[in-house]
């Protein structure tokens, strides 16, 4: 059952009260604002009734995120299924300083096969980085589309990480 | 410039170097509803476990004694290029009454970027780890098997 979009199902890590904690729960729209303004998104599939996860590049497309894919792997194994697309990003050039979001959207991915279809994805701007053929196009029609942003703690006020802290860890 | 990207398997040992020496993945595991849920995590290598602070109910209800899927990765979106790995394996709680992570003498927790308390501490035993890089071929690009990312920045 799909979940409310208040409801932060979608975390960093923790974290119930999303007000209070310092994190904002994102719109729908600052959500696809997110979406749209990165390449890079990594797909969560169930195969086999295992989880799986795979690094993507992809276009949004009215309202929808369509990817390029072969036949015969996982990923297009996955089509016609229920599907979990996360991206996420740091919205400044300081990493350690910049707001850190995520945006997660649950959907069900289905490969293209109508030729009308297909002809207008093939006019999308999609290239895989990857030279190998990719034939399929998979288009994700979202179910539910939840973000969150947060500013990232400072560790100097962090005494709980400051102990646990690997050195070398801040990228 | 004529160039050509090709995908390059990554060895086990630069698979584990690059695991060690990063700190943010994504957590890939199923849930109720019958989709795969995935979070954006802080995760810190103790051995052959990565190791993951929450206190978020989805998961720590569903992550222990479940097989997960945990991917890390760097691209670079203007190069086109970059690496990912892919870690499977057995999850399950390791914490212990006091909150402090089990037998493990806490010698590594992963710094946690998020605002927020986390008392549950989860391990992925790292059953199988593989990796793969997406390399440009025409630039002076240094030796493929070493990608940028396998040190920090």
């Amino acid at each position: 059952m799909a979940q409310p979009m208040n409801d932060p199902n979608l975390d960093l890590d923790s974290v119930t009260d999303s007000v209070d904690s310092g994190t904002e729960i994102l719109n729908v729209s600052d959500c696809w604002a997110l979406i749209r303004s990165a390449e890079v998104a990594r797909l969560a599939v169930c195969v086999n009734d295992q989880p799986d996860i795979f690094p993507i590049n992809y276009v949004v497309d009215h309202g929808t995120v369509v990817f390029r894919s072969a036949p015969g792997t996982k990923l297009s194994a996955a089509t016609g299924n229920a599907v979990a697309l996360e991206v996420d990003g740091v919205d400044s050039a300081d990493s350690a300083t910049g707001h850190v979001w995520s945006v997660v959207v649950k959907g069900t991915a289905e490969v293209l096969t109508e030729i009308l279809g297909v002809f207008e994805a093939t006019g999308l701007p999609l290239f895989p980085w990857q030279a190998s053929p990719k034939p399929m196009f998979v288009r994700i029609e979202p179910a539910e589309i939840t973000g969150r942003r947060f500013r990232r703690v400072d560790p100097a006020t962090a005494s709980e990480n400051i102990a646990a802290r690997p050195s070398g860890s801040y990228e | 410039m004529d160039t050509h990207t090709f995908v390059d398997d990554l060895t086990d040992d630069v698979c584990q170097t690059l695991l060690a020496s990063h700190d943010v993945g994504r957590l890939a595991f199923l849930g109720d509803d019958g989709y795969p849920i995935v979070f954006p995590v802080n995760y810190a290598v103790d051995g052959d476990d990565i190791i993951v602070k929450t206190d978020h109910g989805e998961m720590y209800e569903h992550v222990p004694l479940h097989r997960v899927a945990f991917e890390v990765d760097q691209f670079d979106e203007a190069k086109h290029t970059g690496w990912n790995l892919l870690v499977r394996g057995e999850a399950r709680d390791v914490t212990d009454s006091h909150g402090e992570i089990y037998a493990m003498g806490l010698r590594r927790g992963p710094t946690v970027w998020a605002p927020g308390e986390r008392h549950h501490w989860l391990a992925i035993r790292i059953e199988r780890i593989s990796g793969r890089q997406i390399v440009r071929s025409t630039s002076q690009d240094s030796n493929p098997h070493e990608p940028n990312g396998a040190t920090d920045e």
